[in-house]
């Protein structure tokens, strides 16, 4: 099917079936291009939900290579796979349990012990994180770097795709993050300080005085304060 | 599923020789490696009858208990007169098994909390699932 | 001035800081610096004893290249381990990168995508070897002699067996006797003293545990021990779960909480008026 594209076409295999598709599309839009339609494994299409993980492999290279198909552009020849899901059952963890202590995330994973550092899971990784240092910091009781390591994680579920010891990478890092974030996060003082004068009813008379206007009143003390900057006296809370 | 996994006696002298370097015709059956086993008595086959089990016969490895009780002591294996190495055998059936997802139990059936020394886990889990 | 490499592997780290925090003070006060290596991978907490199961051997191997870069830096080529697993592991890998080159060969070009494979070099040592060198400087630190104390030294596995990395005479070692020599007790020889305890069959069939662990410490009660001492901590573990179930009691420690007592770390009196459990 030829177009007013004056660009060039690669050929790209989906499934192994062959498809033409202008150069410099994302596999994801390619794949659109080429007629199939996402009924699922697309998300967000920026390159940070994590639902639309690929594998590819390109000609004369017998490596894996990985990527998400909204940021991946197409290569002539590449063969592609989609992987929308892989599976885990997370455990049923309640807040109450929830302890900062490596020895509690190890007994709710207890395969993270399997690991023996081959690195699968870092060559699987589309944001370039380190799945298996992110797990040895854990077996080294270090919950933090941990966190810290895998902050940028997508949860599209590749690295434990490729891991032989099956370990469910994206569920540990959620928990190790929230423990982190729960136990060692400073708290802001600013807004516990805010929370607290709300729940004293600092704010609410104004509020209440707002809730109550008629919407052309709202717009006046919109625009006037547009104009000079400065709320009304009875909205001003000291 | 059950698996299986049974080897013909031929098999099961070209993986033992593989993973071990060593012939299992060397045996004398002295019962050395028996003797000195910590763990002999929780075994179905102790180590020198198991030796002579796979030096006469086809063996169903899944059927087998004595390959998960065998915890790599080594002391077998520093002291058999004829250097068989009981103890790299029986390991080398646990890694053909566990290979094939043959696991003797899983970490729901077992007493895990946050107290369990990770040692403990980790030595678990290096020897016993695959 | 010593520099020593420090593995702790994952136990010392998470279930026994106190007995590493005892370790490090004693070191100091020997003379050592320990620097602990950076980004340590887990050991396994055991060797594959067969010939082909490659990949287990990994992770060592990512510590000894980490090590061997931070060895260059600080002018010292010895890693010290406080766990016996750790050495066993560790000590297998460095000699399997020595005489069996083409094994290696096949981990190192696997391992040449992420790091700089291990070249050689490294010793490995546990801190019984250690200590056993030490002999006369560690009879100098001795605050609280221990005399009257009759202690029975469990080795375990991981410190003897295979022959080649022993530390020891594994049919009858008697390093940890001469340490406690040093610090004036009376060590006790008992058979059972390189018995397997079970190991990690703790988590699946506790009853081999309870039976071997029940007789490594009968046999040291009957051989007059009020006081059994072992270096590792699986074994310590194990042991300490099954000792109060023993009638006539015995005191189950860590080799350096014993060594803490008598270098003035810990009280001594704690040592000495040991409750033995009855039941």
């Amino acid at each position: 099917m030829s177009s007013s594209h004056e660009g060039r076409f690669v050929t790209i295999y989906f499934n192994d079936e062959a498809f033409k598709v202008p150069e410099g599309l994302t596999v994801m839009k390619a794949l659109e291009y080429a007629g199939i339609r996402f009924t699922h494994g697309s998300g967000c299409r920026g390159g940070f939900c994590g639902a639309c993980p690929i594998l590819y492999r390109l000609p004369g290279d017998y490596k894996f290579r990985v990527g998400l198909a909204c940021q991946t552009a197409v290569v002539d020849n590449m063969r592609i796979s989609l992987i929308p899901y892989v599976p885990v059952v997370p455990p049923k963890i309640k807040r109450s349990d929830v302890k900062p202590s490596p020895g509690y995330v190890i007994a709710l994973f207890p395969e993270l012990t399997r690991c023996v550092s081959c690195n699968a899971c870092s060559k699987a990784c589309p944001q370039g994180l380190s799945p298996m240092d992110a797990v040895q910091a854990i077996l080294r009781g270090d919950l933090i770097k941990a966190a810290t390591l895998t902050f940028d994680c997508i949860s599209c579920g590749l690295c434990s795709l490729r891991c032989p010891a099956e370990i469910r990478h994206y569920l540990v890092f959620r928990v190790v993050g929230r423990i982190v974030g729960l136990f060692y996060t400073p708290k802001v003082k600013t807004i516990e300080h805010r929370i607290k004068e709300i729940k004293e009813g600092k704010y609410s008379k104004a509020l209440e005085t707002l809730a109550s206007m008629k919407p052309d009143e709202l717009r006046k003390i919109y625009d006037s304060y547009l104009k000079s900057g400065r709320l009304p006296e009875f909205l001003e809370v000291k | 599923m059950e698996v299986k996994l049974v080897l013909t006696r031929t098999e099961l002298n070209e993986y033992i020789k593989e993973y071990t370097g060593r012939s299992l015709s060397a045996c004398m059956q002295c019962g050395l490696c028996t003797a000195v086993c910590p763990m002999s008595r929780f075994m179905d086959v102790h180590p020198a009858a198991l030796i002579r089990l796979l030096q006469v016969s086809d063996v169903d490895i899944s059927k087998l208990k004595a390959i998960w009780v065998c915890t790599s002591c080594m002391t077998c294996v520093d002291r058999c007169p004829r250097d068989v190495a009981p103890g790299m055998v029986i390991e080398t059936l646990r890694l053909l098994a566990l290979r094939r997802g043959i696991e003797p139990r899983s970490y729901s059936e077992m007493p895990i909390d946050i107290n369990t020394p990770t040692l403990l886990l980790v030595s678990y889990s290096r020897k016993l699932t695959g | 001035m010593k520099t020593l490499l420090y593995y702790p592997g994952c136990s010392i780290k998470k279930d026994f800081t106190d007995i590493e925090k005892a370790s490090m003070s004693l070191l100091s006060a020997l003379g050592y610096t320990v620097i602990e290596i950076e980004n340590w991978y887990c050991c396994g907490g055991f060797s594959s004893i067969t010939l082909l199961d490659h990949v287990k051997q990994v992770g060592a191997f990512r510590t000894l290249s980490i090590a061997s870069k931070q060895s260059i830096k600080l002018s010292t080529n010895t890693i010290l381990t406080l766990c016996p697993f750790c050495y066993n592991v560790l000590k297998r890998a460095s000699t399997l990168q020595v005489n069996e080159p083409g094994v290696y060969r096949r981990v190192a070009e696997y391992l040449k995508d992420d790091v700089e494979p291990y070249s050689g070099g490294l010793s490995i040592i546990h801190l019984v070897e250690l200590l056993v060198a030490e002999l006369d400087n560690l009879k100098k630190l001795v605050k609280n002699s221990l005399k009257g104390l009759r202690i029975a030294a469990y080795y375990g596995c991981m410190l003897l067996r295979p022959k080649n990395v022993a530390i020891d005479n594994p049919e009858n070692p008697l390093s940890i006797e001469k340490v406690l020599e040093v610090l004036g007790a009376e060590p006790v020889d008992f058979p059972y003293k390189t018995y397997c305890c079970g190991a990690f069959h703790t988590l699946g069939e506790a009853e081999i545990v309870s039976y071997n662990s029940t007789k490594i410490i009968k046999s040291a009660i009957d051989a007059g021990a009020t006081i059994i001492a072992t270096p590792c901590p699986l074994c310590l573990y194990n042991l300490q779960r099954y000792s109060p179930y023993v009638e006539a009691g015995i005191k189950v420690l860590h080799l350096v909480d014993v060594i803490a007592h008598a270098i003035g770390l810990h009280s001594i009196n704690k040592l000495i008026n040991l409750k033995i459990n009855s039941k």
